[in-house]
């Protein structure tokens, strides 16, 4: 972010600090609103006639100021443009960097927004009613049976900001005004939510610059909706992720138009004018045949990670993918995206055996993420995956509802034994495992601490006594993300605790099982918010009013800290 | 071996090599020069900064060099700063901003977080009159243009 200085390469002179707080106003006036890191150096200005400020000379540099900026939150940076004029045209773009659906409900944002388009990075809009479904930010965790795993899955950066709560209806056409080509050098992300029309009222929009970008139609569209490969990336030529979400087709014109052929995948890249930098391709609800997903190799050479979800909110779980596995589908598959690092399934209709799993691992040694929801991952698979698939630092599993007690046991000690050896794990997501703190020999494995001290993210349950729970993960430092899935814990102020607390200062997601009869106590809440300074997002179990919690919230000052609860 | 820093007020300070180079300047000059005996002149920090400097990169010399990411998401950054840090920052505001700028020249992008966060910590929870005053900045908004930016950024105002 910081533009280096001129002087660091060059020969001459180098001035003093003194010259280049005094280059810098002028700089700064001369660029108008735009960031100073377009502007030039301030070596050549000639010395600024303006009344020198009393401004301490650092607090002038706009280079400082951003610096300092990255550190503020928006309603500070808000504070910050009213101080001076100077202070004004650096901090002022900085407001409209990062869009939420929320702003667009302020009556004065729409016409703010259209003089400061330019410095946008990042959008998202809702539109919808108010009865309207929630932004499916979680919906990869949600089917996991009746548990209620609170494990969002992070797949996109903005996924912790997005609002549960969607407000007025209004008119997609606002944003599209706001966006005519050219307003918006800077747009990166852009998250839509689109209740029940055609996603292909998004490719409208039409921003090159836009690497990210997530569509959601919600799960009712009356119609089946197509949207074809070859127009998204038409509109987003530069797409790196794209997320998909809703009751819709994704296909290709050159499947539709050939059928898919074996040879489609020695002509990758070939068969369009550009080589598309797709990476990622996230699919929940929207539909496509194991064809179209091969026929797809041709516009994306470069795909690195796929998911496919059948469900989008607990309440919509749709089948959607009638797929035929066999050997040589994984054969195919591999074939068609070679670079796969990432691949999960949540098939909520049909589990996928184990046989295939062990295939699917098997052909791609290369996997970094490993995700089967609802499948037949057991011991065989545990082992094909610590014997092929040697960098593996994400799994989540979870159990199909056929598997028997003896599958899951011989699991979780499979499981036990990766987690004893296996140093480069960073999340692991098991939430019915239990995993047993307070007993020698679990699942018949010793216990022995785990070798994955590095690890991020964690969805579990335990067995045992609250103390011995902290014990153990206080061996965990780096942990941002955590859920307990059992048992209930009452979070008492005890040396443990405090001593996990201690260790934990990373932690940003904190979701643990709550009494029913003993519901979350003003004490422990505000504790929580207090011990764990970098606390993004806490959940908040059912039993306790979220009214209540959001005072508790408030009287604690940590107002940042969103609230997740059991309803949706 | 040692390398040689000359400070603006051509005080020298011989430092361990491990240590100058957390300075990427520096350690860009020493891979432009070559090995050699004669000191580096560093005519932008003076002597009483560039102590604090040093006490700083040899505290840290063992650390991991940050790589200079593009993430600049403010959201991804966080506040806290380690208590070590936190007790070497205090000092009166000329030095701070005299080590965020020597941060900045120098290249020493933990130490220029480090400034920055401590800058943003006092700004936090302050109306503009207040940090104005902090600061000793003039305002130079007319009631009218100051109230008219506030209108304008309501929006933002929301926590």
């Amino acid at each position: 972010m910081l533009q280096k200085f001129e002087w660091k390469s060059s020969n001459r002179p180098l001035p003093t600090f003194k010259d280049k707080a005094h280059g810098s106003p002028s700089a700064t006036l001369m660029a108008g609103n735009s960031l100073s890191s377009s502007s030039t150096p301030p070596l050549h200005q000639p010395v600024s006639l303006l009344t020198p400020s009393q401004i301490k000379p650092t607090l002038v540099i706009p280079e400082i100021l951003l610096a300092i900026a990255a550190f503020l939150s928006r309603h500070f940076l808000a504070q910050c443009a009213l101080v001076c004029k100077e202070w004004n045209a650096v901090f002022q773009p900085l407001l409209f960097r990062v869009i939420l659906a929320t702003d667009f409900d302020h009556p004065n944002f729409l016409h703010a927004f259209q003089n400061y388009s330019r410095f946008v990075t990042s959008i998202e809009c809702v539109q919808g009613s108010s009865t309207s479904l929630p932004a499916s930010s979680n919906a990869w965790r949600r089917f996991c049976h009746r548990v209620a795993l609170s494990s969002s899955y992070s797949s996109s950066s903005s996924s912790s900001s997005r609002p549960f709560a969607i407000l007025s209806r209004r008119p997609f056409e606002q944003l599209q005004d706001s966006l005519l080509p050219g307003q918006t050098p800077l747009l990166e992300s852009l998250f839509v939510q689109i209740q029940n029309q055609d996603p292909n009222c998004i490719l409208r929009l039409s921003a090159s610059t836009v690497i990210n970008l997530w569509i959601n139609t919600g799960g009712y569209l009356a119609k089946r909706a197509r949207l074809y490969m070859e127009d998204t990336l038409r509109s987003y030529p530069n797409l790196i992720h794209l997320t998909l979400e809703g009751r819709f087709t994704l296909s290709s014109r050159l499947f539709e138009r050939q059928g898919f052929d074996i040879q489609h995948l020695d002509a990758k890249g070939k068969a369009v004018d550009r080589p598309f930098s797709l990476e990622s391709l996230h699919l929940r609800l929207v539909g496509i045949s194991q064809e179209e997903l091969l026929a797809l190799s041709a516009l994306l050479p470069r795909l690195k990670s796929l998911l496919f979800e059948e469900s989008l909110t607990p309440n919509i779980m749709v089948k959607t993918y009638h797929w035929k596995w066999s050997s040589t589908f994984v054969q195919l598959l591999r074939t068609a995206f070679p670079h796969l690092q990432s691949l999960r399934f949540a098939f909520l209709f049909e589990s996928i055996k184990e046989d295939t799993i062990v295939e699917i691992l098997k052909s791609f040694p290369r996997l970094t993420t490993v995700g089967f929801r609802n499948a037949h991952f057991g011991k065989r698979a545990m082992e094909t995956l610590r014997e092929y698939c040697k960098v593996v630092e994400c799994l989540d599993v979870s159990f199909a509802r056929s598997s028997s007690d003896e599958f899951r046991t011989q699991f979780k000690a499979e499981l036990l034994r990766f987690l004893q050896t296996w140093t480069c794990l960073r999340e692991l997501v098991v939430g019915e495992i239990i995993f047993y703190v307070n007993a020698p020999i679990d699942a018949g494995v010793i216990r022995a601490p785990w070798a994955c001290n590095q690890l991020e993210k964690l969805v579990c349950g335990f067995h045992g006594p609250e103390s011995m729970i902290f014990q153990f993960l206080s061996q965990f430092p780096m942990l941002t993300h955590l859920t307990i899935t059992q048992p209930p814990l009452n979070i008492s102020c005890i040396d443990t605790t405090l001593a996990w607390m201690s260790r934990s200062t990373k932690i940003e997601y904190l979701s643990f099982e709550q009494h029913r009869k003993y519901p979350l106590k003003r004490e422990t809440f505000q504790w929580l918010l207090n011990h764990l300074p970098n606390l993004k997002k806490v959940h908040v179990a059912g039993t306790v009013s979220e009214h209540q919690v959001r005072q508790w919230r408030r009287d604690a000052h940590k107002l940042g800290v969103a609230l997740e609860t059991d309803r949706y | 071996m040692p390398v040689v820093l000359t400070s603006s007020d051509s005080e020298t300070f011989t430092v361990d090599k491990e240590v100058a180079e957390r300075s990427i300047l520096i350690k860009n000059m020493i891979e432009d020069v070559g090995e050699s005996d004669s000191p580096i002149p560093l005519p932008n920090v003076s002597s009483a900064v560039l102590k604090k400097v040093i006490e700083f990169c040899d505290h840290h010399r063992n650390d991991p060099i940050q790589v200079q990411d593009e993430t600049d998401d403010p959201r991804k950054r966080s506040n806290d700063i380690e208590e070590w840090d936190m007790k070497f920052m205090q000092v009166d505001q000329e030095m701070l901003f005299e080590i965020i700028l020597a941060a900045n020249y120098l290249d020493i992008k933990t130490l220029l977080d480090v400034g920055c966060t401590t800058v943003a910590n006092l700004i936090k929870g302050k109306t503009p009159e207040e940090i104005r005053k902090l600061f000793n900045i003039v305002n130079d908004f007319t009631p009218e243009e100051e109230a008219q930016i506030k209108k304008e950024n309501e929006w933002a105002e929301d926590r």
